[in-house]
């Protein structure tokens, strides 16, 4: 039992604890406008473009941090603008992305001094090889997103509800659009080579889901999505250390566990 | 001669290169309860998209008068009920722009917004998720919200759609009671011609990428919606309701 409380005390592991708890309450929240504006898989798109960003940096020798974030910033840009009626929908859009820079990460990573390791890690990451300063880095843009989006928090929900209306109150719905996708795209591309795709996408989805099962009032599900994402990342790390299991399947399990037993809940409450 | 609210001169509306409506001149004037009609397709929101300043023209001019506040109410199926919304918290929105950016409703807002669910009869469900409102209800709570807008002019998008026939009395006898009594300026588009016709005081039919306007009894004539709509057919007039049938329904109805 002293090993794992050792482990558990180890900068390593509480440096890990750091980062979850920001990912965990900026994900959780904006995980929240995510999956009611059903735009959940251009979250997992714009982390795959961060990856594939991340994937030419190590390839040609540029900053991971700086590449993803640019490209997380770009894809936000086209994202943002306004589908309309086309002859093809949003959804094969992102899917064709989704694909296309999964493919490019691939390859990328490929060629990289590192091989398929730096795919599998852009993929599955790891909290607990977070280099210590990294974790203020962190903290300081999880705080920042965090400000903003709780200042602009009414205008975003009046876009993303009812962007029509927002347009005849003299709204710019099209900047509002950009501003919260920028804020997205920000957050995934800084952190998504410290903990992966699969982790981040997590944090956007799954928190949000039981949440909005749960909750009836717009800041109860925030508050139970943070919770949510809180309780996977501290229960997910404390268990995979003790166990000996992956962080991130480990928090995963937790999230979707929350998320299941939430939706029951709430079914049975509707009853 | 009332003030003029809103007026388009020579407007032509489209998309890039696509034109929707041509030579569009129209003049919403305080105290008018305008109806837009024609068939689906005919460009009816392109026209209430420039109207509410979202679409700009590709030629002419759309001018407003100083100090114009539109309040809106969007088709309710374009909203998602997914959102763990109220109705109190929906209203509140018509004060977003009041409140500014970076800063919250504040009492007095919430105070006003319910004096609007009140005005819609309304004030009891405040508190209930929009989700779990009923058709009728939703509708109400989104002229709430456009009457919390403090407007001049209220804009509503098919009012009456998926409504059924006491529900559709109601929220129409609302929109008349608001022109009446506040002196409200209406534009209500439809494509319910009966509806229409009833209530709006003066009308705009779309007609071919034209807009033609007059007053109801001009407008509602078997020559110009046999145009508009391309079908046969017959007007009748029953106190102050226009019944409009397509002619071989009404043929075939008048055989049994």
């Amino acid at each position: 039992m002293s090993e794992w409380i050792e482990t558990w005390r180890s900068p390593i592991a509480q440096d890990a604890l750091r980062v979850g708890i920001i990912l965990a309450i900026v994900g959780g929240y904006l995980g929240v406008y995510v999956v009611l504006k059903r735009i959940v898989f251009v979250g997992a798109a714009l982390a795959q473009v961060s990856a594939a960003g991340v994937a030419l940096a190590f390839l040609v020798g540029w900053n991971p941090l700086l590449s993803a974030t640019l490209f997380a910033l770009a894809g936000s840009l086209f994202f943002a603008q306004s589908w309309g009626e086309r002859r093809i929908s949003r959804e094969a859009v992102i899917g064709a992305v989704f694909l296309t820079f999964s493919a490019l990460t691939v390859l990328l990573a490929s060629k990289g001094a590192h091989g398929m390791e730096e795919v599998q890690h852009l993929l599955a990451g790891d909290i607990l090889a977070v280099a210590p300063e990294e974790v203020g880095r962190i903290w300081i843009l999880g705080v920042l997103v965090l400000v903003a989006f709780l200042l602009l928090r009414k205008e975003f929900l009046l876009v993303a509800f009812d962007a029509e209306t927002a347009q005849a109150l003299g709204y710019r719905t099209r900047w509002w659009e950009f501003a919260f996708y920028l804020m997205l795209g920000g957050f995934i591309g800084v952190v998504i080579h410290l903990v992966g795709l699969v982790l981040i996408f997590g944090y956007l989805v799954l928190p949000a889901l039981g949440a909005l099962m749960l909750a009836r009032r717009m800041t109860q599900v925030v508050a139970v999505a943070v919770v949510n994402a809180l309780i996977a990342t501290v229960a997910g790390l404390l268990v995979s250390i003790i166990f000996d299991l992956p962080t991130t399947a480990t928090m995963l399990v937790f999230m979707s566990l929350l998320a299941g037993v939430e939706s029951l809940a709430g079914a049975f409450v509707a009853r | 001669m009332s003030e003029t609210l809103v007026r388009f001169q020579d407007v032509q509306l489209g998309y890039g290169r696509q034109l929707v409506l041509e030579k569009v001149q129209l003049d919403i004037f305080r105290g008018d309860f305008f109806g837009l009609v024609g068939p689906n397709g005919s460009g009816k929101t392109t026209l209430l998209r420039c109207l509410l300043g979202v679409l700009k023209p590709l030629s002419g001019e759309v001018t407003r008068s100083a100090g114009l506040r539109i309040g809106y109410v969007p088709q309710r199926e374009m909203l998602d009920p997914l959102f763990p919304l109220s109705a109190l918290d929906i209203v509140l929105m018509g004060r977003y722009p009041r409140a500014g950016i970076l800063r919250s409703p504040q009492r007095a807002d919430r105070d006003f917004a319910m004096q609007c669910l009140e005005q819609v009869g309304l004030a009891d469900s405040a508190h209930k998720l929009y989700r779990e409102l009923s058709g009728g209800q939703r509708q109400r709570v989104l002229i709430a919200r456009a009457l919390a807008v403090e407007p001049n002019l209220l804009v509503l998008d098919e009012p009456t759609n998926g409504l059924d026939l006491p529900t559709e009395a109601a929220i129409l006898g609302l929109m008349e009671r608001l022109h009446a009594q506040n002196g409200l300026t209406i534009v209500l588009v439809s494509h319910v011609l009966n509806v229409v016709a009833r209530y709006a005081t003066r009308m705009g039919v779309l007609l071919d990428g034209r807009l033609l306007v007059g007053d109801a009894e001009d407008l509602m004539q078997e020559q110009v919606l046999e145009e508009a709509y391309g079908v046969p057919v017959c007007v009748h007039r029953l106190d102050h309701h226009y019944i409009v049938a397509v002619r071989e329904v009404e043929e075939a109805c008048g055989d049994e």
